[in-house]
């Protein structure tokens, strides 16, 4: 058996390999290249018996190992449970002080109204900031499992793809399109809302990001890919997806610097209660809810057709 | 009313849960699931979580139960194509048994 260096074994894994870090598999088969000769010598048997035991021995051993990780992993968890502060007593008071810190100065301190989102926005913007390159991270994981490519298709795949799509723009049901035609702008209106009026009102960029990816989703499914592709095709997906993150980053990484070093933020908070206010709470909505929408886009349209 | 409200729900949402597992059908199981995140985010709207609510009613209900059929309609695409050969080959080897 040659053996193959790691890289070799990752481009294999990458090509559908489903067992390439089984480099001690020679283990693995020789009980199973040995069964075929026992019944060709019956005297075999014995030996070959003792092999097929011990194999089935070492994947006992494994399950009794696994089990026992687990069990500790599991006592581990409850002794942490036991050891954390009892719910809504009075000496958690750290918490206590955190929250009361919010709710008393949160609006003269970051200017939202809605203190939920002053929470997770500015005074919990590190961990959000996070959540929105896992939103990233997952749409370019579907992309790169999902997208059609040379790679993946043969010419055949390609005509049988187009062919569905004729059918269904043939058969396009008539009452999912007037109905769509009704409901697309309230939808979209709705959707800009929540996401605009984040700082006001419950809501905000997650939330109005997927009205408007469900919007986009709706669209599609009643006038069809071309429909969409004519103002939302693969260059605005990119640049809108990456743009939104690269300004949510500067923003939080400014926020950060200043509220760390003690210097004088420069983005007016304005007036609480006014659209126009809370710093820079409404453009990272903004930049959430656009990336939000072009991930739950993606996310449909590259599991259901394999190409934006 | 509201308690009583609220009690109807959570019962709700454990028979939910619970049909949701049973069901042995893809397509029925997605729509529980969706009546699931329906009956939640009325119950965060009790608690006073407006917030979390608005998210489940669209991320939980609309785009999950999305993604949810379409894998489900490419699934049964590829079963089609799967089965479509084994069938065919059933069917050329009756005649042919027939012939003979």
């Amino acid at each position: 058996m040659k053996t193959d260096n790691w890289f070799q074994r990752l481009v294999r894994w990458t090509n559908g390999d489903s067992k390439p870090l089984h480099e001690p598999q020679a283990h693995v088969e020789f009980p199973k290249k040995e069964t075929p000769e026992a019944p060709e010598a019956p005297f075999e048997k014995g030996p070959s018996l003792l092999k097929s035991s011990a194999g089935e021995i070492t994947n006992f051993s494994l399950m009794v190992v696994s089990m026992f990780c687990c069990g500790v992993l599991i006592l581990v968890l409850l002794l942490t449970v036991a050891y954390l502060p009892r719910f809504g007593s009075s000496y958690n008071a750290p918490v206590n002080e955190v929250s009361q810190r919010y709710v008393e100065q949160g609006v003269q301190e970051v200017g939202a109204t809605n203190l939920v989102t002053n929470i997770i926005l500015v005074y919990r913007g590190f961990d959000t900031y996070g959540e929105s390159c896992v939103l990233f991270l997952g749409a370019t994981a579907v992309i790169m499992l999902m997208a059609i490519d040379r790679n993946n298709t043969t010419k055949k795949d390609l005509e049988e793809l187009e062919e569905t799509e004729k059918m269904e723009s043939k058969n396009r049901n008539q009452i999912i399109r007037h109905v769509t035609m009704i409901l697309m702008p309230i939808i979209f209106l709705y959707g800009l809302y929540i996401l605009c009026n984040g700082h006001l009102s419950p809501g905000g960029g997650f939330a109005g990001g997927s009205i408007l990816g469900g919007a986009l989703i709706l669209c599609e499914t009643a006038f069809g890919v071309k429909k969409v592709h004519s103002f939302f095709n693969h260059k605005v997906y990119h640049i809108i997806k990456v743009g939104a993150l690269i300004l949510y980053a500067v923003l939080i990484c400014y926020t950060i610097f200043v509220g760390a070093n003690g210097l004088e933020n420069i983005i007016p908070l304005g007036k609480p209660g006014s659209i126009l206010s809370a710093g820079i709470i409404l453009p990272i909505n903004v930049a959430v809810g656009l990336e939000v929408a072009c991930t739950m886009y993606a996310f449909y349209i590259y599991f259901g057709k394999g190409n934006l | 009313m509201a308690a009583v409200i609220q009690t109807i729900l959570l019962i709700g949402l454990i028979v939910c849960a619970v049909a949701a597992n049973f069901t042995r059908k893809l397509l029925p199981t997605v729509i529980i699931y969706a009546t699931f995140g329906t009956m939640i985010s009325v119950i965060w709207l009790l608690l006073r979580a407006p917030d979390l609510a608005i998210t489940e009613a669209a991320v939980g209900v609309g785009i999950d139960s999305i993604l949810f059929l379409v894998a489900i309609r490419r699934m049964s695409r590829l079963d089609k194509t799967g089965e479509e050969t084994p069938q065919e080959t059933a069917e050329e080897t009756g005649e042919g048994a027939a012939e003979n």
